[in-house]
């Protein structure tokens, strides 16, 4: 088990903000296509936080950004959804990452999301009742198959763009 | 961790184990395709809306027939201009107004103060033939299209 150190927690942090910013950010634009489907870009720094930090942290992120997301815009209502399917999500990412090492973070990142947005679907579907909502199950996996790789796109060039020199710093007194 | 991080600095975009993952994914879609797209041939006769999965209200766009349930006499109210209908659904002090637009068939649910984004009336397309649907989470309220087909009336 990794120390809870001062710097960790205030890069966790910092990631958390971000994601919290762009969860924000996205909630202002209309859907994709259809009714909850979103691009999820704030997906890319609980990517960033599962490479960076451990899934622990990734946890924590999604705890943190779907608590106080669902509170600042969407509505208390979708809390439910959006956490059981960012909680699943983050643990077969990590589980894939860890269990999986060949896999790239691109194809992890697909998953990721197709599984997110069927999980989303399934748990509304067994809160509200509405089985129609199954019908849109299909077409959510297709769209978070390509939200998944935008997103993992852009976790794999911000972790190549970054130097060096920026991780030695960061993990200066953090690891081990 | 900082391993990860340089694994990850050294990995190509693609590589040749993730044609397996694809092949799930691809599999689980294509899946899902098959266990849940329906398209529906059934004539679009009207609309019905059901509130916790009870049926409050149906109408009929050949008869123009509009039918509250009878506890909800007193919380649906109706109001006609032409072939425009509104029916307001009264939930305490919130609501939502469902248009019907008899002349051009569809139904679209065009306000209501359930939440900030309002999906039931921003995301939802109108509904304009039998397998569309309209939900309302905060007011487990459900607007669906109904369908006809060889004398059976059914839910599409």
């Amino acid at each position: 088990m990794k120390k809870f150190t001062t710097k960790r927690l205030t890069v966790l942090s910092f990631l958390t903000g971000l994601a919290l910013i762009a969860f924000m950010i996205e909630s202002l634009f209309p859907p994709l296509l259809l009714p909850g489907a979103k691009m999820g870009i704030s997906n890319i720094f609980t990517m960033l936080c599962l490479v960076m930090l451990t899934p622990c942290d990734a946890v924590v992120l999604i705890i943190v950004r779907t608590l106080l997301g669902s509170l600042f815009s969407s509505g208390i209502s979708t809390l439910i959804y959006s956490l059981s399917a960012g909680l699943v999500s983050v643990i077969l990412s990590s589980v894939l990452m860890r269990v999986f090492p060949r896999i790239s973070i691109v194809s992890i990142s697909i998953a990721s999301a197709v599984t997110h947005n069927a999980v989303q679907n399934l748990m509304f579907v067994w809160v509200t009742g509405a089985k129609l909502m199954l019908g849109y199950l299909p077409y959510l996996a297709l769209i978070g198959a390509v939200a998944g790789a935008v997103v993992g796109l852009a976790t794999y060039f911000i972790i190549k763009i970054l130097p060096i020199s920026v991780f030695d710093r960061l993990y200066a007194g953090l690891d081990g | 961790m900082k391993k990860q991080v340089l694994e990850l600095k050294n990995q190509k975009q693609f590589r040749l184990a993730d044609v397996i993952l694809y092949a799930v994914i691809v599999a689980f879609v294509v899946g899902l395709f098959f266990a849940f797209f329906k398209k529906t041939d059934l004539d679009f006769v009207g609309v019905e809306a059901q509130f916790d999965s009870k049926v409050i209200m149906t109408y009929r766009f050949d008869s123009d027939e509009l039918n509250v349930d009878g506890e909800w006499q007193d919380k649906v109210t109706v109001a006609r201009d032409g072939e425009i209908i509104r029916v307001k659904f009264n939930f305490g002090d919130e609501y939502n107004v469902l248009e019907i637009d008899r002349a051009k068939k569809r139904a679209k649910m065009i306000a209501a103060d359930c939440s900030h984004h309002k999906e039931c009336v921003n995301e939802f397309p109108a509904i304009d033939s039998a397998d569309k649907f309209t939900i309302c989470v905060p007011h487990k309220l459900q607007i669906r299209g109904v369908g006809e087909s060889k004398g059976e009336v059914s839910v599409g």
